[in-house]
């Protein structure tokens, strides 16, 4: 396990924990999936999920900025929902 | 139940579909190796050759499970707090010592597991946390009845719930905190307790140091991390945490529904149902035909203890009861063990817990939206030569 930092008394301090991060598919609007979709979380969610519906993916980026308030403004959010459909739908997730 | 390569340092789930390739990390703190289903914020499940070792699940590698990425890396028991506030007479401050101090200590052995405990097997698939089996641990909690320190806040009348918020924060600063509430009634049933101790030891930071909320025989999404606030309301929660998030088709015990379906009422997430598990012996294993082989495992009864565990090695038409081991009491994980004798060939055992309300696990699995309270009838494929 890695270690704990003794602190001053009984100061629980950690370091830095690991930052791994799965590779995106190569493609147009990948580095606007990696600047809009890692503020959060990782986006080892995305590469995690089992391969999707378009209409899915669709619905996941809007929950995203509906529900958990992502400034994604709504053209960006088309290119990102082509991009997700382009790599991770049943019929075009390669691996 | 998963396939390991050593050299890689990956493990395959294995769930359908595929994309269910995982890391294996010991680099996380307080934590030993965990199954990396993602590192920010953390998601770290329990590898599965864990759970044979016995009802406990070891501390450092018990899974962790956090919805906000901002979590204080920095936590000094001497100055973090709780506060009672809200609908109370007054409102009260306390840190870990003044818990330890005021109230009286009790131990409650529980299991807590995440609401999407499974979520990577269910078919259509759903998107969320893809877990295998292992987002489940058992544990001797210590720490005081959440009930004597609300007392201690003096309840007024009127109230209705008792919302608990943690100090994992969004990064976005408009986004929704993690907010989860219980009604009155169940935070004040003398069980659900503030814990700071785990199987002997204190919670990780990763765990919820220095205290989290335990809420026996509800799932983990209520059981709150580093807890900061409790906030008795005279309204019921409308938090988005609440409702439409963790929510599930009205009609518990299956939470059940057809993908599409409409009109569907959910409600919040709430008691856990009875699963059960062979430990000792994973689908494609071999095991020795026409001679007694141990089948072990480890079941749970959900909200209450476990009756019985079954098995059948005849795709459930007739099933045989298992000897269970020792009791840890009703919220805790009980393990069982029997010896089958298998024909040559294919097989399949089935493991089925009822437990002490009756309830007994399904044959079919539900569906639901979350990817939630999944609890089907467990089987494992073995090859009996
Ligand atoms: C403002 C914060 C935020 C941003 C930005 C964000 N997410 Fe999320 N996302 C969340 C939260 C919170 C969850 C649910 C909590 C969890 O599961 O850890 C989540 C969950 C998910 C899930 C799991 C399924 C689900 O609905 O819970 C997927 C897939 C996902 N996000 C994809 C994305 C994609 C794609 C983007 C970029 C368009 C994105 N996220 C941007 C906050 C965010």
């Amino acid at each position: 396990p890695a270690r704990v930092i003794p602190g001053n008394g009984d100061v629980y301090k950690v370091g830095k924990w690991p930052t791994y991060t799965a590779e995106l598919a190569a493609g147009p609007g990948r580095d606007t999936v990696l600047g809009h979709c890692s503020m959060c979380h990782s986006v080892t969610y995305i590469t995690m999920q089992p391969p999707l519906p378009a209409a899915t993916w669709d619905a996941e980026v809007h929950k995203m900025i509906k529900t958990f308030g992502a400034p994604i403004d709504e053209a960006t959010a088309k290119d990102i929902i082509a991009y997700l459909q382009a790599h991770y739908t049943p019929q075009t997730r390669k691996q | 139940f998963a396939r390991t390569s050593l050299a890689a340092s990956t493990i395959e789930l294995p769930l359908p579909d595929g994309a269910d390739t995982r890391r294996l990390t010991t680099s996380f703190p307080g934590k030993g190796e965990m199954i990396l289903q993602r590192t920010r914020p953390p998601l770290l499940e329990t590898p599965w050759s864990v759970y044979d070792k016995g009802v406990f699940t070891p501390v450092d590698q018990f899974y962790v499970r956090w919805h906000w990425a901002d979590i204080p890396t920095t936590m000094s028991p001497h100055t973090h707090k709780v506060r009672i506030s809200g609908h109370v007479d007054k409102v009260l401050e306390f840190t870990v010592f003044d818990l330890m101090k005021h109230f009286k200590h009790v131990e409650l052995a529980a299991v807590n597991q995440c609401s999407g405990n499974s979520r990577g097997y269910f078919q259509p698939r759903v998107p969320g946390g893809e877990w295998s089996n292992g987002a489940m641990g058992n544990a001797r909690w210590v720490g005081v009845r959440l009930k004597d320190v609300l007392d201690a806040a003096g309840v007024k009348a009127g109230a209705v719930q008792v919302q608990f918020e943690g100090s994992e924060r969004p990064v976005i600063p408009t986004a929704p905190n993690l907010k989860k509430s219980l009604s009155v009634d169940h935070a004040r049933d003398g069980d659900v307790m503030i814990a700071w101790e785990m199987n002997g030891q204190s919670l990780p930071l990763l765990n919820g140091f220095p205290f989290r909320l335990v809420v026996p025989g509800w799932y983990a999404t209520y059981w709150t991390k580093m807890l900061q606030h409790v906030r008795v309301l005279n309204e019921e929660d409308t938090n988005f945490w609440m409702k439409p998030a963790y929510t599930i088709p009205d009609n518990w015990p299956q939470a059940n529904m057809t993908p599409g379906e409409k009109d569907v009422k959910f409600v919040p997430i709430n008691r856990m149902v009875p699963r059960s598990f062979v430990t000792n012996l994973k689908s494609g294993a071999s095991v020795g035909a026409g001679r007694p082989e141990l089948v072990r495992g480890i079941a749970f009864g959900g909200d209450t203890g476990v009756k019985a565990v079954d098995v059948s090695i005849d795709g459930g038409k007739t099933w045989m009861p298992t000897e269970l081991g020792r009791d840890y009491g009703k919220f805790s994980f009980r393990q069982w063990n029997t010896h089958l004798k298998f024909a040559k060939g294919d097989q399949t055992v089935m493991v089925r817990c009822t437990n002490t309300d009756g309830l007994q696990q399904p044959m079919t699995p539900n569906w639901n939206p979350g990817g939630f309270m999944r609890n089907v009838v467990e089987s494992t494929k073995l090859m009996a030569v």
